[in-house]
């Protein structure tokens, strides 16, 4: 530290900080206004899909996930705007369909397993909200394009009864459903018109509440199937895992036992 | 860099634009309001994503999709709060999901040019020696992310006390005990490389 720097008060070391803002070597600022209003043209012609995720992360995944993609892409028809949480997508569609009638069941998603063999099979802790403990049921999922892009890794799904303070999920037998998703290939994606989805943070980053009744188009055992989902759904993510909790609660009890999330 | 918005804006009944109407119009669809809403703020919003994934091109896609979100999220803002801490905090969120704990970081260097020396330029500038300036790049760059972006929004971006705590989502008192503590790891910082040399 100069002489200087060691004498100045924090007021003063302050006043020297701000004259260092435009002496740091900053990037280059793009014209990033010019894209964002790129993409809200497309989205409001129609033209094309916005996508908000990496582009550069996607393209390195290209091979890797084909398989789902082109199953995915097989089932959906032009968006209008996609949120990318990796594994899990949430697409905003002015005109949805009218939607599947089939009752979302996480059993759905593969075979019945023990925390342990999850545990096993995605090689780390699988990670448990403190505040729902450990979950009655658990089931893991194999698909082979889902191991293809995830080198084995399984979705887990993970379920709890209802019981005080967890009322049962709409049209399910369970008070909380949660799944993760692991790695940055396609395999559940949400449809739900512009409107009926909500920020939150989780741990501090962009969270995503749907507690409109919506579509959930997930790959399960090797082909994609369609879900009614009438419960609250909240989605975050935390590096390569996408997590996806379905509760009956309100937004800010949700958010509350995601936060709870311990490996 | 613009930082209260007032460069741009289109005049209406002689009087430009501030950042409320422009977000106001956005909100009712007005996808140019927007575009310039998000001109105002791109360089400081590239600068905080850039402090925070240390990496320009991961900091160009999290301000792109940041501002993206934003607009889609317009309906969520809450009338009469600021608009620039509320796209401050989905850009650094965005930025935070974008780093990667392995990749190689861009060092936070001074640019050494003629007009940076200049100490006409800015008052501020002048009080800064250009030697007293690499320390404390160098010092700030070896903060954690926490502490780096609260000592930038408070001195590097002026933001007020009030709006680093929106921006951060804190209350005000946390962000006065965030400086003081940050400030202290500064010195810390300035310290250990008179260690070093």
């Amino acid at each position: 530290m100069t002489p200087r720097l060691r004498n100045m008060s924090d007021e003063q070391l302050g006043t020297a900080l701000g004259g260092l803002g435009d002496r740091l070597a900053w990037p280059e600022t793009p014209d990033v206004a010019a894209a964002v209003r790129r993409s809200i043209a497309e989205r409001q012609t129609g033209t094309d899909a916005v996508t908000v995720g990496s582009r550069r992360r996607r393209r390195r995944l290209v091979l890797a996930i084909a398989i789902a993609v082109l199953m995915l892409a097989a089932a959906a028809t032009a968006a209008k705007l996609v949120i990318d949480l990796g594994a899990v997508s949430i697409r905003i569609d002015p005109n949805p369909s009218t939607g599947p009638s089939a009752r979302f069941d996480p059993a759905a998603l593969g075979r019945p397993a023990s925390l342990a063999e999850a545990e096993r099979l995605i090689g780390r802790p699988l990670g448990v909200p403190v505040a729902l403990g450990p979950p009655d049921v658990l089931w893991v999922d194999r698909a082979r394009a889902y191991a293809a892009a995830t080198h084995g890794t399984p979705v887990v799904a993970m379920a709890w009864a209802p019981r005080d303070g967890l009322p049962p999920v709409p049209g399910t037998s369970w008070g909380a459903v949660l799944i993760r998703f692991e790695g940055e290939a396609a395999f559940a994606q949400k449809l739900l018109p512009p409107g009926g989805i909500d920020l939150v943070e989780v741990f501090g980053d962009t969270a995503y509440v749907i507690e409109a009744p919506h579509e959930l188009r997930l790959l399960a055992g090797d082909r994609v199937r369609s879900f009614l989902v009438r419960g609250n759904v909240l989605l975050w993510q935390e590096g390569p895992i996408a997590w996806r909790l379905e509760t009956a609660l309100p937004q800010a009890s949700a958010v509350r036992i995601a936060e709870t999330l311990r490996a | 860099m613009t930082h209260d918005g007032g460069s741009n804006a289109r005049p209406v009944e002689g009087r430009p634009l501030d950042d409320a109407d422009l977000l106001e119009r956005a909100r009712g669809g007005d996808a140019d309001a927007y575009a310039e809403l998000v001109a105002r703020h791109q360089d400081l919003a590239m600068r905080v994503a850039w402090l925070i994934t240390r990496d320009a091109a991961e900091a160009e896609d999290a301000v792109h999709d940041a501002f993206v979100k934003a607009w889609f999220a317009l309906p969520r803002f809450r009338q009469g709060s600021p608009p620039r801490p509320w796209l401050l905090r989905i850009v650094a969120n965005e930025a935070k999901n974008r780093v990667r704990a392995a990749r190689r970081r861009e060092a936070l260097t001074v640019r050494i040019t003629a007009a940076s020396e200049d100490p006409a330029r800015s008052p501020e500038a002048a009080t800064v020696a250009r030697e007293d300036a690499e320390a404390l790049a160098a010092a700030l760059g070896t903060l954690r992310e926490p502490d780096r972006l609260v000592i930038a929004y408070r001195w590097l971006f002026d933001l007020s006390e009030a709006e680093t705590a929106a921006a951060l989502g804190v209350p005000v008192g946390t962000v006065k005990s965030r400086t003081s503590r940050a400030m202290a790891r500064l010195r810390a910082a300035l310290a250990r490389q008179e260690v070093t040399g």
